[in-house]
């Protein structure tokens, strides 16, 4: 017969990863890192599903090639669609001044904007053939074939395959200034590390400039276990000019709606086309705060069709929701593009904790 | 607080870190990612904590806040039957492994916190910003689950 104090026993240790990730997010704001960290995408689980992807389409990359930003949306992003207009969108002469660091030199090679979204690929290039760059959230001790399709077959850890080739291990992160931003990344075969970074953006001019913030940092060894040496923090900033290529039209909702059985009211809804995707702004006030208070904060709306299947999300996970005084919510998600806008949407509550589905209600759209 | 006291609080944490994001996440990715953003907010809003001495209960709730952001990215990304399992670590009691987290996490999250980190009943109605009587409920429910569970092979002493 056990104990419920047993159940300490359902865990095991934290990993090293786990404990690395802690020391040196610490070790960031020793030093006054003031930024906001990267938004990290499931890399790993993402590498497995690009491999597998890869192994069962038959699919052959041309590993020496670049990788763009259509790249990483095609073979590295869940198979997201863009209209083929996106192609005219993509600035690869783009304006930057910048940015160079000890470690590693930092480039823009593409970018796009529409106005709401921007996508950027960066090319992080050692200033040293010794010198092995690593994502923010890569640690030594992760599996090499983390590092991108190149190295998908190869066993061992990062830190292994930097000893054999007698490299030294630089942490290195990309963002942009006041956005959070979902990052990937992958190491090319000349050592390059290829950034893609998506993040949310509204801007109506145009043209916007951004800040990028680069960083690159050693490993070193301390007490046996490999450290981000803070003490040896390159930090430059890139700056980048880019071009709003613009969105194309908008659709509202022309009627609200009561969601009884969550408690609000979905006001409006808003569609704005681009090549890139559908932006959609799901706005909704509480009118039962016992009926929204039993949703325990789970509350998530999706676009669904006439059988009550999901669309296909957008290339970008949107903002999620944000609160507009008390009562009152924007949750902002995209779609996949369509060359046209829908004439009317339907919208399913659910919950995301329990996975209960609440009330559908189909909105005309003008 | 100063840095220094802050990181020396969250280290003495790390275990609580990595039980809580384990509770709710299963890829070591996510967990990596939520915890990062805890620490980055917990400290940047530092000046919000009326008292130190709920530190740890305040850096959970942002946690739990955390993971919670990352499970609606994630629903979104993948369907749910198309999530990948959490895959045990090696130095686990498997059976009470797979007992807990066969538990709807509603009712998993309030047992981890009280019978594994100790928190009491008052603290993680604190934390959850459920009402007590929510927190005992679920409390009783996990249990009674865990047991149904677990009775096959073995039993679960439990008081609260």
């Amino acid at each position: 017969m056990r104990d419920m104090i047993d159940l300490k026993n359902a865990f095991g240790q934290a990993d090293d990863s786990f404990v690395n990730n802690v020391y040196n997010t610490l070790a960031g704001m020793q030093t006054n890192e003031s930024r906001k960290p990267v938004k990290k995408i499931g890399f790993r689980l993402l590498a497995a599903i690009v491999i597998a992807f890869m192994l069962s389409c038959g699919t052959v990359l041309a590993f020496t090639n670049t990788w763009g930003i259509l790249d990483f949306l095609r073979e590295r992003w869940n198979g997201v669609k863009v209209l083929p207009e996106a192609a005219e969108m993509v600035q690869k002469d783009v304006s930057q001044k910048g940015s160079q660091t000890e470690f590693a030199a930092f480039v823009v090679r593409e970018a796009v904007f529409d106005g709401k979204n921007i996508f950027i690929v960066v090319d992080a290039k050692p200033s040293s053939p010794e010198y092995l760059l690593l994502g923010p959230d890569a640690y030594p001790s992760d599996p090499i074939s983390n590092m991108g399709p190149l190295f998908s077959d190869k066993t061992g850890t990062i830190a292994d395959y930097a000893q054999e080739n007698n490299k030294k291990m630089i942490n290195t992160s990309v963002g942009i200034s006041g956005a959070n931003c979902s990052i990937d990344y992958l190491l090319e075969d000349d050592g390059t590390l290829v950034y893609m970074i998506n993040c949310s953006y509204s801007g109506n001019s145009a043209k916007s400039e951004i800040q990028m913030t680069c960083v690159a940092v050693p490993f070193v060894n301390w007490e046996g276990r490999n450290v981000i040496d803070m003490s040896n923090k390159k930090v430059t900033t890139l700056s980048v000019m880019l071009k709003n290529s613009g969105t194309m039209e908008t659709v509202t909702s022309t009627m609200p709606a009561v969601y009884s059985d969550c408690g609000v009211r979905v006001d409006k809804v808003t569609l704005t086309g681009s090549p890139m995707a559908i932006y959609a702004d799901i706005e909704y006030t509480v009118i039962d705060k016992k009926k929204f208070d039993e949703t325990d904060g789970g509350l998530w709306f999706e676009f669904v069709d006439e059988t009550g299947n999901c669309l296909p999300s957008g290339v970008s996970s949107g903002e999620g929701i944000i609160a507009v005084g008390e009562d009152h919510f924007i949750q902002k998600v995209t779609l996949q593009a369509s060359k046209t806008l829908p004439g009317k949407i339907i919208l399913r509550g659910y919950n995301s904790w329990d996975k209960n589905r609440y009330e559908t209600h189909t909105f005309e759209m003008k | 607080m100063i840095c220094d006291e802050f990181s020396r609080r969250i280290v003495a944490m790390i275990q609580t870190l990595y039980r809580v994001s384990y509770t709710q996440l299963s890829q070591s990715c996510d967990r990596d990612e939520a915890v990062q953003e805890c620490l980055y907010k917990a400290w940047e809003k530092r000046h919000q904590l009326r008292d130190e001495r709920h530190m740890q209960t305040w850096v959970i709730r942002i946690l739990i806040n955390e993971c919670h952001n990352i499970q609606k990215k994630r629903s979104r990304e993948l369907p749910v039957d198309e999530m990948p399992e959490r895959v045990a670590p090696p130095d686990v009691d498997y059976e009470l492994h797979d007992a807990l987290f066969s538990l709807d996490e509603k009712l998993r999250l309030p047992i981890v916190l009280h019978y594994v980190e100790g928190f009491s009943i008052k603290e993680i109605a604190q934390i959850l910003r459920l009402p007590q009587g929510t927190v005992k409920s679920r409390m009783l429910r996990g249990r009674q689950e865990l047991k149904k569970i677990l009775s096959k092979e073995d039993q679960l002493i439990c008081e609260i």
